[in-house]
C-alpha cells in the first residue's frame, strides 16, 4: 500500500483550480499574484510526481527548478509594479486602475 | 504505510489552507495560509524523494517570495480595515468555472491509463546535480541572467523618484 501517482495529481489539480478561483474573484492585485503562485506550485508537483512515479528520471525535477526560479523573478517584478501603481493612485485594487480608459 | 498516512495528513493541511487562502476576507490571513501551503508542497517534494527541490522550495518560496508578499501587503493595504483589504467578486460564476476545471482534470487523472509505476530509486541530489551541470547547463545560465535582469528591473521600478520623499 503506497502512494499512487493519481492521488498526488489530484492534490495538484485541487491547487490548480483554487488558483484559478482566486485569480477570477480577487480584487487586490497582490491576491491575484498569490493565485498565480498556486498555479505554478501545482504544475511543479505534477512534474516531480511524473518523475518519481512513472519515468524514473530527473528531467522533471530540472523543469520544476527552472519554474521556481522564474516564479521568483516574476513575483519580484510584479510586486514592484504593484508598489509603483500604489504610489500613484493609493490603491492596489484592479478595478480602480482605469486611468488609461478613454 | 507511514508515508501514506503522512501524505494524507499533509494533503488535508494543504487543501484546508488553500480554502482559507481563497475565502479569507483579510489579506494578511490569506498570505500566511499561502505560506503554509508552500511549506506543505515542500513536504510533498520530500515525500516524493526529491530532497533538493524541497530545500529549494523552502529557501525561495518560504524564505524569499512570501516575505516579499508580506512586505508588499504591509506597504499597500490598510490592514485595520478588515473588510476592504481583500474583496472578492463573482464568487458563484468563478466557483462554477473552477469546479468544472477541477472535475475535468480529475476525470483525466482517474481514467487515463498511466504506464506501470516504476517506483525507481530516489531522485538523489547527485543525479540531479549531474544532469543540471551537463545537459541543462544553458538553461541554468539563462535562468541566472533572467533572475539578475528581473531583480535589477524590480529595484528600478520600485525605487522612489527624486523629490518624492
Amino acid at each position: 500500500m503506497d502512494i499512487t501517482v493519481r492521488e498526488m495529481l489530484l492534490v495538484a489539480a485541487f491547487l490548480f483550480s483554487s488558483g484559478i478561483f482566486i485569480i477570477l474573484t480577487r480584487q487586490n492585485a497582490i491576491a491575484i499574484l498569490m493565485g498565480v503562485e498556486l498555479l505554478l506550485n501545482a504544475v511543479n508537483i505534477n512534474f516531480v510526481a511524473f518523475d518519481r512515479f512513472l519515468f524514473d528520471r530527473v528531467d522533471g525535477n530540472v523543469a520544476a527548478l527552472i519554474n521556481i526560479m522564474l516564479a521568483a523573478a516574476e513575483v519580484a517584478v510584479a510586486l514592484a509594479i504593484v508598489i509603483c501603481i500604489f504610489r500613484g493612485i493609493r490603491t492596489a485594487e484592479t478595478d480602480r486602475l482605469d486611468s488609461l480608459r478613454g | 504505510m507511514f508515508f501514506k498516512f503522512l501524505f494524507y495528513l499533509i494533503s488535508a493541511g494543504i487543501i484546508g489552507l488553500t480554502i482559507v487562502t481563497a475565502f479569507s476576507p483579510n489579506i494578511i490571513r490569506s498570505v500566511f495560509s499561502l505560506l503554509g501551503v508552500m511549506i506543505g508542497v515542500a513536504c510533498l517534494y520530500g515525500i516524493m524523494g526529491s530532497q533538493y527541490l524541497a530545500v529549494i522550495q523552502i529557501m525561495i518560496y518560504v524564505g524569499g517570495i512570501m516575505v516579499l508578499f508580506i512586505f508588499a501587503v504591509m506597504f499597500t493595504s490598510k490592514i485595520q480595515d478588515v473588510q476592504v483589504t481583500n474583496r472578492s467578486l463573482g464568487k458563484v460564476q468563478a466557483g462554477i468555472l473552477s469546479l468544472a476545471v477541477f472535475l475535468m482534470l480529475a476525470f483525466v487523472i482517474l481514467y487515463y491509463p498511466f504506464p506501470q509505476e516504476t517506483m525507481g530509486e530516489h531522485q538523489s541530489v547527485e543525479r540531479l546535480g549531474k544532469v543540471i551541470s551537463t545537459d541543462y547547463l544553458p538553461f541554468l545560465l539563462g535562468i541566472g541572467v533572467i533572475l539578475l535582469a528581473s531583480l535589477v528591473g524590480a529595484i528600478t521600478i520600485a525605487r522612489p523618484k527624486k523629490g518624492e520623499d
